[in-house]
């Protein structure tokens, strides 16, 4: 645990899990489920809100992208939080991965608008997303 | 009123009787025959304005909670066991703020105060706040705050949906006693709904007090006041409907 | 039950973990997510109204929308076009107005926000 001065008045031990993994059965429901895993350890790290709403959207084009590329087998998401970062790799097995349609260049210009770095790979037989952001609110505030 | 050493054998091999065979008849006899014990308890407590007979009742519930759990071979007598429980009962029902009808603090209500706080931590802070920070503000737990800003709409609809506008709202009986107890449950103010309470006529009250405190069913309350269940249902009714009436559109955030 | 035509007021086109859209007043309101499981039935939605001109789509109560969410928007505004009509979207919140000024595509609809103005394009 480490403490963190988020404020006036405010000290607040942020959690450091190490990495939460979440395998997801390729549903369109379950890109919520994601989001929902996303906000709540995204949340553990006392980023914005703001921070968290982008992290929601980055996680829901990844996840969508696995879906909708993937071959039907599950997705697997790790996630890793610290003071700094939010780190999330999500994953799935593909046969291929088709970069030219329309839906995939907006995806991914989304995702690009809303993480500091992220990646889109194919290697192995497998579609490797990967996200992160800086947590902008932390020890150098202030 | 004590009991002498073989006035508890008796008891108790009455007990174990009632154990046996499940005689409700013995049940209320045994019952009956303790019922100085909520009266006496009442008694006691009665210097603090609430009615006698309310406490008596209160109490007697907890004589009725004594003797189903009472174990005749476990030694002591049922007096001695029952006692605790029927000042618990009588000093639950005291505790006066803690008519806790329990009014959840759904994601519905707390969205407007969410925004509001966000608003305000964002002009205070410069920036958009932490999740941390809302909690704080709000005096919630960071979790709750985080479900809150979570929740689906779509849920919300489904859970809450109420009726629309086209129904009869006066046809109560068709909504039934659950739909009621949904729109009490989505009242915010727990204190408010404590003061309402108390301003209803004490029988009212109790009834309202078994049903959303001591989660009886109609047919409980029935027995335990000693009346029909139609016409628990129909006070019941009648106490939501005058609650209803009294409370102020500005204590309220969501109502049907 | 009546006669002649009798338009309803409300009419729910369906609902999932994700959705729940309606058409209400001649607008399809949408409330929760617009993503990969809410999409479909917006479109369901959408293509209903499409006939009848102009498509208002109330999002006052979108918490939430996706990439594959504005797709749902940009295929009606594709359409829309093509019948020399526009898509509405009304009442966005600030975080369907920070998708669609990340994509460019605020110019693809007509804005009308909370306070009944009007306004072409989104911020930036």
């Amino acid at each position: 645990m480490t403490a963190t001065n988020a404020g006036p008045g405010i000290d607040v031990a942020v959690a450091d899990p190490g990495a939460v993994t979440l395998t997801l059965p390729p549903l369109p429901s379950m890109v919520r489920v994601g989001r929902l895993t996303a906000s709540s350890i995204a949340s553990l790290t006392n980023m914005t809100i703001d921070d968290i709403d982008d992290i929601k959207i980055g996680i829901s084009e990844m996840i969508t992208m696995l879906i909708q590329h993937g071959d039907g087998s599950p997705v697997t998401l790790c996630f890793e939080a610290d003071d700094d970062n939010f780190v999330v790799e999500g994953s799935t097995a593909a046969t291929r991965l088709d970069v030219s349609g329309n839906d995939f260049a907006l995806a991914t210009a989304v995702l690009e608008a809303v993480a500091e770095t992220s990646s889109v790979a194919f290697n192995d037989g497998r579609i490797v997303i990967r996200l992160m952001k800086a947590v902008a609110v932390g020890a150098a505030e202030r | 009123m004590a009991e002498t050493a073989s006035d508890e054998e008796l008891v108790r091999e009455r007990f174990r009787q009632l154990r046996a065979t499940g005689d409700p008849a013995l049940r209320d006899k045994i019952i009956i025959d303790h019922a100085w014990i909520p009266r006496t308890v009442a008694r006691r407590f009665d210097q603090r304005g609430e009615s006698f007979d309310d406490l008596a009742q209160v109490g007697s519930l907890g004589l009725v909670k004594a003797v189903d759990r009472f174990d005749p071979d476990m030694g002591t007598n049922f007096v001695s066991f029952a006692m605790p429980t029927v000042v618990g009962e009588v000093r639950r029902y005291f505790r006066d703020h803690t008519w806790s009808v329990r009014v959840p603090r759904s994601a519905k209500e707390l969205k407007p105060l969410i925004t509001k706080a966000i608003e305000q931590l964002q002009h205070e802070t410069g920036r958009s706040p932490t999740v941390a920070e809302i909690a704080e503000h709000l005096q919630l737990d960071a979790d709750t705050v985080l479900e809150a800003m979570e929740a689906a709409a779509a849920y919300r609809t489904s859970s809450l949906d109420a009726p629309t506008r086209d129904s009869d709202r006066s046809n109560d009986s068709h909504r039934g006693l659950a739909q009621n107890d949904r729109d009490l449950g989505r009242m915010v103010d727990a204190t408010a709904i404590r003061q309402l309470l108390e301003t209803l006529p004490g029988r009212s009250r109790m009834i309202l007090y078994l049903r959303f405190f001591e989660h009886m069913s109609q047919a409980e309350i029935a027995e335990h006041v000693g009346t029909s269940q139609v016409h628990v249902g129909r006070l019941l009714k009648a106490g939501l409907e005058q609650l209803r009436q009294q409370i102020d559109p500005d204590d309220l955030t969501e109502f049907v | 039950m009546s006669e002649g035509e009798h338009k309803k007021s409300m009419e729910e086109i369906g609902r999932n973990e994700s959705i729940r859209v309606t058409i209400d007043k001649g607008a399809v309101v949408a409330e929760g997510d617009i993503d990969l499981a809410g999409g479909p039935l917006l479109d369901t939605a959408i293509m209903r109204l499409e006939a009848s001109g102009p498509v208002v789509i109330d999002l006052t109560a979108v918490e939430f929308i996706d990439s594959s969410g504005l797709r749902s928007l940009l295929t009606a505004s594709r359409r829309a076009e093509g019948r020399n009509s526009v898509v509405v979207l009304r009442n966005p919140s600030a975080g369907v107005k920070r998708l669609l000024s990340i994509t460019g595509t605020a110019d693809q609809f007509q804005i009308e926000d909370g306070d009944g103005s009007l306004a072409a394009g989104g911020e930036k």
